[in-house]
Order: structure tokens, then C-alpha cells, then sequence
């Protein structure tokens, strides 16, 4: 089996410690290089437009991920990506939505294991 | 007012998120969670199953810890018990009805394995064919054996669990030998939590069915250790085993014979502490028996000892070495006996012992005599004379 890669920025995720767990960040879209690059806490990972997100090794066991697509609106990608996120080990992904910025209450999509809906 | 935006967000599952994306072969999909709830009104009229030992009062279900220093045996032990349970043949102990067992063997090659089993079959006289199907061995020297590590920061088990998910779960295996844990795990030994995870997540390898985990290890390098790291590889484990040169609670003060290791049961949360001798003899441990076909075992070994101090005392006699019971004296017979050298593999604490449970029941008796300096003494005699 290939071993699947590390995304962009996980080397910086990991300098950061075991104490970012609960905060990574993943980005996807136009965007998500800049918004990465300027991210002064280190915590976000980029998943590159022409990745598929299931060839990568997202580094999210057991933390809340917070998904943002930006610039962009791919629900197909987004859904895929908070997947693959999921079948990582991510404990729940809350994705955010740049073309839904203006939306009245700001909305957000929260993907989760089976059986948690409870506790989204 | 700050609106709580998570109170508002839609909720999708997985099984929703599958039902639209296809995920790759090979990929595991996060399953629900599992309750396992105790159905009292269920139970409360039902008895509960026997408990299961592969090998009556030595190993039961669940996870076990095998250590012993390098070189000590622990591998040809394993293979051992591996060949005797899939086999039904009795070994450490009886056993009741043979099962299937998987060995991970992550530092002998291929012939080495080969090799030790062809001595094995020969102990048991039994096929090599025979195993087939029933005790599996995977040569893994060479190969990348890493099952659970620290990925950011975050305890994780590696990809390579789903293969062993995957052969213990086609072979219906019963017993997971891993050869050994510094090959597969690779956290912090020291780390109580990383331990009982990874001991926990191995017996989780064949859910809802009786599960034997027998994992080897080795110990540190200070005096008298018997397993390396966090007192959780003891505290996780139902049973813990010791393979060594000496038992753990009497090093000995002699040096130890090459041949013989002593196989111990150190922690047993449902039997009683136990242990048997073994001798290397044509490439196998053999288990030493007494002379009527009785295990040599905690219960024989006062027994043999006792019988080794009442030898040594008639062969001293007939060296014309008077021995004394007082142990701070230079003949006192245990010493005797050791630098005569026929004290065999029993310690002096242990022939003190055997005297004054003979000396109690009247087996060796204090005889006075005089020596040359015409003083009397007490010296020790056996019972009934000195005759053989």
C-alpha cells in the first residue's frame, strides 16, 4: 500500500506540540495558500486544489477540525474532504464557508461520526 | 447579542457523507459508537459463562506480558505454547481443547522459525502439515512491525493494525502471539496511558469472541527487573510470565546451569503464582518431570529439596565431615553442602529451609558426639542411621 503523505504545513503543525490538538485549522480553495502562509498560530493545513483528500494522511486523530472553504463553493469537494478528514480520526469537522459569509446567522455544516449527532 | 453559531449548524453523518462519496478500497470508514450496556433483566436469570483458560490456571483470556531477558527463551516459549494449544498437547499444564493461534515473530527470520519448529514437531511428535491453518506464523524480521505511535502529538494506531485485524480475523485465531512490543510499539514505554491503550486496542483486534493477547517484552537493565517501562504493562495485563536463568524471588547463589530456565508466573489475577523448570535439551524447552511423571513445579521443588539435603548429609557422613544445624558455623550443612557441590540448582536459603522442616518432623536428627578436643557437640544425623 503507498504510504500517503503528510498535507502541506503538517511539519509546522506538528513543531507546534501535542497542545494544538484541539485547534487545527484544514483550508480549502483559492485562498486557503495565503490564508495558511498568514496564519500566525500555525495551525492550518492546506488541501491543494488538485489533491484528492483521500491520497493525503491528515494528522487529526481524535481532535475538533475546522474546515474552511474559501473562495470557492464545492460542496462535492467539501464534503469529501470533511470524509476524509473523518475517516482520519477527526472527532467531529465543522466546516465554514466563505461565500456564506453574508449569509444571515453565518451557517455552519458539522460533520460527525455515526452516532454523535447528539453532541455536534 | 453573540449568536452561538454551532447551536444552528446542520448535522451530517458519515453514513449520510458514504451514501454520496465513495471512499477508497482499504479505507476505513469511522464506525458508530458502541454501547455496551450490561442488560441486567436479560442476565439476571442466566448464569455466566465459564471462564476460559487455553491452559488451566497458567493463561486465560486476554491480554498476557511474556519477559525474560534477551536470549532467555522467550521466542522458543512462545512457539512452544503456540505448537502445544493448537496442538491439544499438554505442556505447562493440561490442556482442554485445542485452538488457533497467530505469532507475529518480528525478530527471527524465516529458517530460524523453521527450525525451531522442526524440533518442536519432534518434542511433541507431531507434523509440521499439522499446523496448518492452526498456528500461523508470520516471519516479520525485516519488515516495518510498528502497530501503534505518536503522530503529532496524538497516540494513533498505524495502518499496518488493519493487516493484523485482517489475519486474525480470517484465521479465527483464538491467540495473538506479538514477538515483541519493542517492535510494535512505539510510544513511550513509560507512558501509562500510551500502555493500557495499546494493550486495550490489541484485544480489541477480534471483538466479542474469547481473545488471547500474549505479548513479549523485555526487561531493563537494573538488578531484578522483570519487564521495562510503566507499571501498566503489568497493571494492563491479566498475566504476567517470567522466563529467566534463576526464579525471580531466589537469584540463587550458585551459577546458574546454561540449560535450565524457570518459566514463573508473576501476576495472575485469577490462579495462584506458579512456576515450572525447564531444560534446553535438543532445541526445545523441555518441562522437567520427577521420576513418577509429576511436573517439577513450586509444590515438587521442597519436595526435591529436601531430598537433596538428606543425599548431601549421607554423603558428607561418608567423607567423615560432621555438619552442624547452627548457621553461622562453618559446617553448617547448607554451606557444606553447597561447597561440595551437591546442592544441585537449590539455593542455601532453600536447604536451610528443607533442614529445619526435617529437622522439625524428625526426618534429621542433632546427635551429640565428642570430638577430638573432647568437647561434646551436637552434629546431624539422619533419622534411623546413616544407611542408604
Amino acid at each position: 500500500m503507498k504510504q500517503r503523505q503528510l498535507p502541506p504545513f503538517a511539519q509546522r503543525l506538528k513543531l507546534r506540540g501535542p497542545a494544538t490538538q484541539n485547534q487545527v485549522i484544514v483550508a480549502i480553495g483559492p485562498w486557503a495558500w495565503h490564508y495558511a502562509r498568514t496564519d500566525g498560530l500555525n495551525r492550518a493545513l492546506v488541501l491543494p486544489d488538485d489533491a484528492d483528500p483521500f491520497d493525503l494522511r491528515w494528522p487529526v486523530a481524535g481532535v475538533e477540525v475546522l474546515l474552511l472553504e474559501l473562495g470557492v463553493f464545492d460542496t462535492d469537494r467539501l464534503e469529501r474532504t470533511a470524509l476524509a478528514l473523518l475517516c482520519d480520526g477527526a472527532a467531529c469537522v465543522r466546516a465554514l464557508r466563505s461565500a456564506l459569509f453574508r449569509e444571515r446567522g453565518f451557517p455552519m455544516v458539522v460533520y460527525v461520526p455515526d452516532g454523535a449527532r447528539r453532541v455536534a | 447579542m453573540v449568536r452561538d453559531v454551532s447551536l444552528e449548524a446542520a448535522t451530517v453523518t458519515v453514513a449520510e457523507l458514504t451514501a454520496r462519496h465513495q471512499v477508497p478500497a482499504g479505507r476505513v470508514v469511522p464506525a458508530a459508537p458502541v454501547r455496551r450496556w450490561m442488560q441486567w433483566t436479560q442476565l439476571a436469570d442466566r448464569e455466566p459463562p465459564a471462564r476460559l483458560w487455553p491452559i488451566p490456571q497458567w493463561l486465560t483470556t486476554g491480554a498476557m506480558y511474556l519477559g525474560g531477558a534477551g536470549g532467555a527463551g522467550k521466542s522458543q516459549i512462545a512457539q512452544q505454547v503456540g505448537t502445544a494449544l493448537t496442538i491439544g498437547r499438554p505442556f505447562i499444564d493440561a490442556i482442554e481443547r485445542p485452538i488457533t493461534a497467530l505469532g507475529w515473530f518480528c525478530e527471527d527470520e524465516h529458517n530460524e522459525l523453521w527450525r525451531r519448529q522442526a524440533a518442536i514437531c519432534r518434542y511433541f511428535s507431531v507434523g509440521m502439515a499439522e499446523l496448518a491453518g492452526k498456528f500461523t506464523i508470520d516471519a516479520r524480521v525485516g519488515l516495518d512491525n510498528t502497530l501503534f505511535a505518536e503522530s503529532h502529538g496524538a497516540l494513533s494506531w498505524t495502518t499496518l493494525r488493519n493487516q493484523l485485524v485482517e489475519q486474525v480475523n480470517d484465521l479465527e485465531a483464538d491467540l495473538l502471539i506479538i514477538d515483541n512490543i519493542a517492535q510494535t510499539f512505539a510510544c513511550n514505554e513509560n507512558d501509562r496511558h500510551a500502555v493500557t491503550a495499546f494493550v486495550n486496542g490489541l484485544l480489541g483486534v477480534r471483538p466479542d469472541k474469547p481473545f488471547t493477547v500474549m505479548l513479549l517484552g523485555h526487561p531493563s537493565k537494573a538488578t531484578g527487573s522483570e519487564f521495562s517501562g510503566s507499571t501498566a504493562w503489568e497493571n494492563a495485563v491479566r498475566m504476567r510470565w517470567y522466563l529467566g536463568a534463576t526464579l525471580p524471588d531466589r537469584p540463587g547463589d550458585a551459577v546458574p546451569d546454561p540449560n535450565v530456565r524457570y518459566l514463573s508466573k508473576r501476576k495472575a489475577n485469577y490462579s495462584a503464582k506458579d512456576w515450572r523448570r525447564f531444560t534446553y535439551t535438543d532445541g526445545v524447552l523441555v518441562p522437567d518431570q520427577i521420576a513418577d511423571g509429576r511436573r517439577y513445579d513450586s509444590g515438587i521443588r521442597k519436595e526435591v529439596t529436601e531430598a537433596i539435603v538428606l543425599k548431601g548429609l549421607r554423603r558428607l557422613i561418608d567423607l567423615g565431615i560432621d555438619t552442624v544445624a547452627a548457621s553461622n558455623s562453618p559446617n553448617f550443612l547448607p554451606r557444606r553442602i553447597t561447597d561440595f557441590e551437591f546442592h544441585e540448582d537449590a539455593t542455601k536459603a532453600e536447604l536451610a529451609a528443607a533442614l529445619n522442616a526435617q529437622l522439625a518432623d524428625g526426618r534429621i536428627v542433632l546427635e551429640p558426639v565428642r570430638g577430638a578436643d573432647r568437647h561434646q557437640r551436637k552434629v546431624l544425623r539422619p533419622a534411623g542411621g546413616c544407611g542408604k
